[in-house]
């Protein structure tokens, strides 16, 4: 879980340009709206394709986002039960 | 007796050359960097903190940075107003992110397009982060004009200023294709007492001249 929770940080300050923020510096428990990193709807778009890509996810329910969302741990236990490959 | 237009200040940005001019002084320059980071590095060596700029594309990181430092040196931002115009013109629209994006949907078996690249494929879209940043609620517009054309910017004034809404514009040529990316802004006023030189198309074309011959 460690080393996706890694991946992530690393695929999503590529995706969303947050170059200001290295690996370290986000708190996996986080929220990733509002408060957190700050993220907008643009971004919201940005990690669906993310996780389609890179994970094989297709969020075809906007709800859901909202939920699998909230931080980057929450993420990453989704992608670990729901992955493609 | 009606007062004169003034250009109040400038900027210029070649980032192919690595230069950065306000009001005909040099007051940045590095060597050998390409574009993007020429523009980080203005950013970060001249800019407040603004991260939503990292997510910009070329077209706009310069827009915004052109602004940014024309309105911080002039020490007229001036948040909030409804009163100031913003037109950007330019030729290749904006190409760039266009590029990209088409790199993106073109195979359909790998067929992912950035929403984050989409927003920028419209060239417009750097006027409105400049009105987002500052709170400029005044017209926005953008041209598409084949080069930097003095008497095209000053018709784009004359225009604007009809509007009484208008009482001062940011009025900007922002080209960026491949390995090129070239602006100059000007904010121009109508507002009594604003010291500067008076706006007419011969002096933005010196102006240009004397950027584009300052080897």
């Amino acid at each position: 879980m460690e080393k996706l929770i890694n991946d992530l940080k690393e695929q999503i300050i590529e995706a969303l340009s947050l170059e200001d923020y290295s690996v370290e510096e986000i708190n996996a428990d986080e929220p990733l709206f509002g408060e957190g990193l700050g993220l907008d709807s643009i971004d919201a778009l940005e990690l669906i394709v993310l996780l389609e890509k890179n994970y094989g996810i297709k969020l075809n329910d906007p709800e859901k986002g909202k939920e699998i969302f909230k931080s980057i741990r929450v993420l990453a236990e989704y992608i670990n039960a729901n992955r493609a490959f | 007796m009606k007062q004169e237009s003034k250009i109040i200040s400038y900027t210029y940005i070649d980032a192919e050359r690595n230069i950065v001019v306000i009001n005909g002084e040099k007051v940045f320059e590095t060597e050998n960097l390409d574009i993007k980071d020429f523009l980080t590095k203005v950013y970060k060596t001249l800019c407040d903190s603004y991260p939503k700029f990292y997510k910009m594309d070329i077209h706009c990181k310069l827009g915004y940075l052109l602004s940014e430092l024309l309105l911080e040196s002039s020490g007229n931002r001036q948040k909030g107003i409804e009163d100031r115009a913003i037109a950007v013109v330019n030729s290749s629209s904006s190409l760039c992110s266009d590029i990209k994006h088409q790199a993106s949907i073109e195979d359909n078996g790998n067929y992912f397009p950035s929403p984050a690249n989409f927003v920028y494929t419209l060239s417009n879209i750097v006027t409105g982060e400049i009105a987002i940043r500052n709170k400029y609620y005044g017209e926005t517009i953008s041209y598409i004009h084949s080069s930097y054309d003095s008497k095209y910017l000053k018709e784009i004034f004359d225009l604007s200023m009809v509007d009484e809404c208008n009482n001062s514009i940011l009025l900007s040529w922002i080209e960026s294709i491949d390995t090129t990316a070239e602006g100059i802004m000007f904010l121009i006023s109508k507002e009594e007492g604003k010291q500067g030189v008076n706006v007419s198309e011969k002096e933005l074309d010196n102006i240009w001249q004397k950027l584009k011959n300052n080897k």
